[in-house]
């Protein structure tokens, strides 16, 4: 604890630079807001590094096992003896990873928005909002105790409502936010009931108290049974279907691939790295409870990521929006990240899915935001998202086209790259569990390889399309970012993950499982390969096996439908059979109520306004008279 | 004092005081004319209003003499007692009386003092 | 025996002492000394707050058992301190600006704070008594101080009139509970329980705590307040409504703690809801912002009141709470009234006080609007300024004394409270100027405004961390 006070200053850096920016940012040249970005993204990154290393490396394994490690824990509010809301600093493997996770990926995503915002308005606010999501992240990783974790979760999603409607002055992305934040928003209406269930039946918000193995928080709430399920099931399936939210779980996923209307970076950061693995933090954050406690909880998160993976990897497989494919990409992608926690166990080797799915989460922000930025960089070139106005770019992006082309093998699991280690490493969790589904994570894999590869092809190969004006590689801002998140991405892969996060905070050693491993990489090179067939020269091969497929295919193209169901349950059903109603009864009965009794005050207090007459006599008669009756009313109630 | 001998004092003075007003009242002769209802100012016909303003002077006056008059009968109580507590209460009432005279010194200065 | 090293114990009480009569000295003996005088007592008033910080958690009774100094008695000390000390900012614009800047005033405002701390640190009724005639007496002469005013010498008058009315009241209960008991000294008084078993006692105590109920401004002594804020200078009634509440409440609270096992809880909880209704309700009806605030002043001693009707240990940290918010919230407003008065020119009643007048404030002078929306909706109750933690505390406290239908009804009446600052705010921001709209939108030589600053941030501070009241006073049942 003495060592850490330091990561105090993570948050507040952050803080200071969203207020600096955006209160002071208007008034100076943008370059200045967007310097003072990076700068505070630098240091606050060495600080992360240096806790990481510190924390991994040298003192935070404690007989054995990385503990966790309380920094600050002050209180904030009390409300009653019993009741009191502290904020805090929590250090452990997962929250020091996200860390550094986190201002990775931010200081890329700043350094390339100074290029690629570069003549944009509102560049200050870009940057003031940027810094502010970045300390509602970090907040939400570090968080001591459960309703912290909600604070700065609502803080995210306010962020994230900021940034995706930049551009506010185009109807989608306005309409795009909201979306997001309504999505969201509801999905925290579960997580919040949870946390009350989960706090009123352990009786702490604590997290360190929360997963403590030995603790009371473990049995609580598991004698009582609703509808077959313990309470604690129950707590922590509410919690979950937070996250779903968050993290773009089928049915809640509709609002990301309409987030696409924000900048590009926007998404990088936001969409692809980080907020959207909140969710997936949070079940691993509250780990212990899900696996020893509600192990029903799990398998049911197991079941509901596989289900996202597979769904979402068809629908990638149709779309022609670059940022639409990648932003099913990562939701099938975060599926196959709750796969992992939900076929885990606890403690030791069977914990195994854990780390896999940290691992996961680790190397998919950096290909994931690797691609978001690469795509940026072709839009910013060819001033077009459809693959359809792209094609042959291999000529004019060299290295556009290199570091997306190592994130695509990244992606699609091919060694040494790192994507290659975290995907094995969940299909071999998956296959000790349930083997259903680990052919079936075995088919999603083959499918984002062909979908990935759909993508690469389409834009760096097929034919050689004739640009109006010459496409010209992106400034030196955006490469910088693009050449160390490609070299992260292949090298990630041989950090041993197991010896740092683990389930249970004990590390133990894995090794690659190559039969399974070679068999997941033949199956990527299937996908590679069928997309090669399809689409690395131009021919129409792609449209006839899209005709032959007929109504399927166009159900998958309109992404089975599911924002037309929603509409269709929201407008024709909700509004008319039940919101209309509820109105009508709000309108009438209830404002009419409220309405009458104001009215009714009002008419009260101009008859009795009167009694304040402004006679001396009245009043001291008033005085007296209230004192005959109080001096009645003793003598009253002394005789009794 | 027994309370009988205290109702018959009390009924004796009634009787005594109301007792003659009453048998006034009967007996006298009354004649009733308006000139004997004026204001009496010394025999000649009353000239004009008899509210009149006063002097404020005398109101700065009337009020200063009465706190050095209060100050005064402060003091009594202590002069009894002041052999015995020695000099602490010299100082004490040393204290008070300089207080008081600093407010006779504001009035003085604000010209409470002066008659015109 | 009154020891020399008393003197030190109750060393602010001798340096507000000393400053108001060196003040006067001051007055006649430099010309135009009035600057001087402001700079000074500002001098003394902090010098006041900041020794007392020293008697935290020291318990003790001084001077021949007149005075005590507790925890709780510092506390409410400081916080009428602190007021004062937003008055004395915000004055010295205000009685320039109205032609009554004398040194006099400041002296006045001295010799009241000094008979508030006096009945505070009481040990003793008559100690209490001399307090309270001290503080009293200037409160009349303060509230008339603008004397070419109809208005303020007729609030004066009504004041001084109920006032030595009530006075009496106060002495006669007083020369009950001495001829039951033999003494005047608090701690002997009460140190014999058998005395609360007679008659006679209580209705001298019934009659001591009906005359502070005067002062506080509870149902059905509350007549005098409307009339008197109205009339009197308005950082002066910034000043009765807070400070003279605080110290009304701080001096009777551990008479009522003493007599609490009696059956005075159902009519402390009749008044305090009579107290409420009376002000929320008729406040609907008003259109001049002092009456107004005068209104709302008396619904707040309505809510203390619920707190004084629970009596236990909640409450005394809920009235505690809500006096220091509500030091800053109705102070603040009243500040703002003061600065948006017109200059002096003669007439009888006070201009720009009427609510037509704060339409379409928010665009004449946007930073003044916004203040006064913070100390609305901390008057209304709404987090995360200070009056929210107020009330929720002395509701609270009402709850845990197990008076759920007296936290209830405070509630709903706190609600009619609501409507009329929103009305004032919705006027500041949503209605049309009625005031022509001039270029120069902000005045910052007006002291008032460094006055209005020190509220908001009283306002903010204790909103956002209840926590920082508790730790800073050490606030201890008494």
């Amino acid at each position: 604890m003495e060592g850490y006070t330091f990561t105090l200053l993570i948050p507040l850096i952050l803080f200071a630079t969203f207020l600096l920016i955006g209160l002071a940012g208007g008034k100076l040249k943008p370059i200045i807001s967007g310097i003072t970005g990076v700068v505070s993204l630098s240091v606050v990154s060495i600080i992360s590094y240096i806790t990481a290393y510190d924390y991994f490396f040298v003192n935070g394994k404690v007989d054995g096992v990385f503990g966790k490690i309380i920094v600050y824990d002050a209180e904030w509010l009390r409300f009653t003896d019993s009741l009191f809301i502290k904020m805090g600093i929590l250090l452990d493997p997962i929250s020091v990873m996200m860390l550094v996770v986190i201002s990775t990926v931010s200081l890329m995503v700043h350094i390339y928005s100074l290029g690629y915002m570069h003549n944009e308005g509102g560049f200050s606010r870009y940057y003031s909002f940027l810094s502010l999501f970045t300390f509602a992240m970090m907040g939400l990783v570090i968080s001591t105790n459960i309703f912290q974790t909600y604070i700065f979760w609502e803080l995210v999603g306010v962020s994230s409502y900021l940034l995706i409607g930049f551009y506010y002055n185009r109807p989608s992305a306005v309409a795009a936010a909201k979306k997001a934040f309504i999505v969201t928003r509801f999905a925290d209406l579960g997580f919040l009931i949870g946390i009350l269930l989960l706090s009123s039946l352990t009786g702490t918000f604590d997290f360190v108290e929360l997963t403590n193995v030995n603790g009371s928080a473990i049995t609580a709430g598991s004698s009582v049974l609703f509808m077959g399920l313990s309470s604690m099931t129950w707590a922590l399936i509410l919690v979950f279907i937070g996250c779903a939210g968050k993290s773009a779980m089928f049915p809640l996923h509709i609002w990301l691939p309409d987030a696409m209307e924000g900048p590009t970076p926007v998404s990088a950061l936001i969409h692809a790295a980080t907020m959207v693995v909140a969710g997936v933090y949070l079940v691993a954050r509250l780990f212990p409870l899900y696996a020893l406690s509600a192990p029903v909880a799990l398998e049911m998160i197991a079941y509901v990521g596989a289900f996202t993976s597979m769904f979402a990897a068809i629908i990638a497989c149709t779309q022609t929006d670059i940022k639409r494919v990648l932003a099913f990409s990562t939701i099938s992608q975060i599926g196959i990240m709750m796969v992992g926690l939900g076929v885990s166990g606890y403690a030791a080797e069977t914990g195994l899915g854990f780390t896999a799915s940290m691992f996961h989460l680790f190397t998919h922000a950096m290909f994931k935001a690797l691609l978001f930025l690469g795509a940026g960089a072709v839009i910013h070139a060819v001033h077009t998202n459809e693959i359809s106005g792209m094609g042959g770019l291999r000529k004019y992006l060299p290295v556009t086209h290199i570091t997306f082309l190592v994130a695509c093998l990244a992606i699609s699991g091919i060694p040494p790259f790192s994507g290659f280690f975290s995907k094995d490493e969940i299909l071999v969790a998956v296959k000790e569990k349930d083997s259903f589904l680990f052919y079936f994570e075995s088919i999603v894999s083959g499918l984002s390889a062909f979908y990935m590869f759909r993508l690469y092809f389409g834009i760096f190969w097929n034919r050689n399309t004739t640009y109006e004006h010459t496409p010209h590689e992106a400034g030196m801002s955006m490469k910088i970012p693009l050449i160390i998140l490609a070299i992260l991405a292949a090298v990630t892969g041989f950090i041993p993950f197991s010896e740092f996060v683990t389930s249970d905070g004990i590390p133990f050693i894995s090794h690659i499982h190559w039969d399974i491993a070679i068999p997941a990489t033949i199956v990527g090179l299937i996908g590679i390969t069928a997309a090669f067939i399809f689409y690395k020269k131009e021919s129409d091969l792609s449209d006839k096996a899209a005709a032959s497929l007929g109504g399927f295919y166009n159900t998958v193209h309109k992404k089975f439908y599911i924002d037309e169901i929603y509409i269709f349950v929201t407008k024709k059903i909700i509004f008319n059979m039940v919101s209309t109603p509820v109105a009508w009864f709000d309108r009438n009965v209830v404002d009419g109520t409220m309405n009458g009794i104001a009215s009714v005050t009002n008419f009260v207090s101009e008859k009795i306004k009167r009694f304040q007459s402004g006679q001396l006599q009245q009043y001291a008669f008033v005085m007296v008279t209230g004192m005959i009756i109080i001096i009645a009313l003793i003598f009253y109630f002394l005789k009794n | 004092m027994s309370t009988e001998s205290l109702i018959v004092f009390f009924i004796a003075g009634v009787v005594m005081v109301g007792g003659g007003i009453i048998v006034s009242e009967l007996v006298a002769p009354t004649s009733k004319n308006a000139v004997k209802d004026e204001t009496y100012e010394c025999g000649i016909p009353t000239k004009g209003e008899s509210w009149v303003q006063f002097k404020v002077g005398y109101y700065l006056f009337a009020i200063l003499f009465l706190i050095f008059d209060v100050e005064t009968i402060f003091m009594v109580p202590w002069a009894v007692v002041m052999g015995e507590l020695g000099l602490v209460a010299f100082i004490e009432i040393l204290i008070f009386l300089i207080i008081v005279s600093l407010g006779l010194l504001y009035a003085w200065q604000k010209g409470a003092l002066k008659w015109d | 025996m009154i020891q020399i090293k008393d003197l030190l114990e109750v060393l602010p009480l001798l340096i507000i002492a000393f400053s108001a009569i060196f003040i006067l000295l001051l007055e006649v003996s430099i010309k135009k000394s009035e600057t001087v005088i402001f700079g000074f007592s500002l001098i003394a008033i902090l010098a006041a707050i900041a020794t007392s910080f020293n008697y935290f958690n020291k318990e003790m009774i001084i001077f021949n058992q007149f005075l005590r100094i507790s925890n709780a008695s510092l506390t409410f000390s400081v916080i009428i301190l602190i007021s004062m000390l937003i008055t004395v900012i915000a004055s010295k614009s205000y009685i320039e600006k109205e032609n009554v800047n004398f040194g006099e005033y400041y002296s006045m405002l001295l010799f009241a704070l000094m008979g508030m701390m006096l009945m505070i640190f009481a040990n003793d009724i008559l100690i209490i008594f001399i307090g309270l005639e001290l503080m009293s007496v200037c409160f009349y002469v303060l509230a008339g101080f603008l004397r070419l005013r109809q208005k303020s010498n007729e609030s004066a008058l009504k004041y001084f009139l109920l006032g030595a009315f009530m006075t009496g009241f106060i002495l006669y209960g007083i020369a009950l509970i001495y001829g039951i008991t033999g003494t005047t000294n608090l701690t002997l008084i009460f140190s014999d329980a058998k005395v609360l078993t007679n008659y006679v006692f209580i209705i001298g105590t019934a009659l001591l705590i009906i005359g502070f109920m005067f002062k506080i401004g509870v149902f059905p002594f509350h007549m005098w307040i409307p009339d008197v804020y109205d009339g009197a200078p308005t950082v002066v009634s910034g000043m009765l409504s807070t400070a003279g509440k605080i110290a009304a409440v701080g001096t009777i609270l551990p008479i009522i703690l003493a007599v609490n096992i009696l059956n005075f809880k159902i009519i402390f909880s009749v008044a305090a809801v009579a107290t409420m209704l009376y002000g929320n309700v008729i406040a609907l009806a008003q259109t001049n912002i002092k009456r107004l605030l005068a209104y709302s002043s008396i619904a707040s001693a309505g809510y203390i009141f619920v707190g004084v009707a629970s009596m236990n240990e909640f409450a005394l940290r809920g009235i505690a709470y809500y006096l220091i918010a509500y030091t800053f919230m109705q102070l603040g407003a009243f500040i703002i009234v003061a600065m948006l008065e017109k200059k002096d020119d003669g007439s009888r009643d006070y201009k720009n006080v009427d609510l037509d007048f704060y339409k379409g404030l928010g665009k004449r002078n946007p930073v003044i609007a916004t203040f006064m929306t913070f100390f609305l909706f901390s008057l209304a109750g709404i987090p995360p300024f200070a009056g929210f933690w107020g009330k929720y505390y002395l509701f609270f406290a009402a709850i845990k004394s197990n008076q759920i239908w007296l936290a209830v009804v405070a509630i709903l009446l706190s609600l009619i409270g609501v409507y009329y600052y929103l009305k004032i705010i919705v006027y500041m921001w949503f209605s049309e100027s009625l005031e022509p709209v001039s270029e120069e939108k902000f005045s910052f030589s007006d002291t008032g405004f460094a006055a209005t600053v020190l509220a908001v941030i009283g306002t903010i501070l204790f909103g956002v961390d209840p926590n920082l009241f508790f730790s800073l006073f050490k606030f201890v049942t008494p």
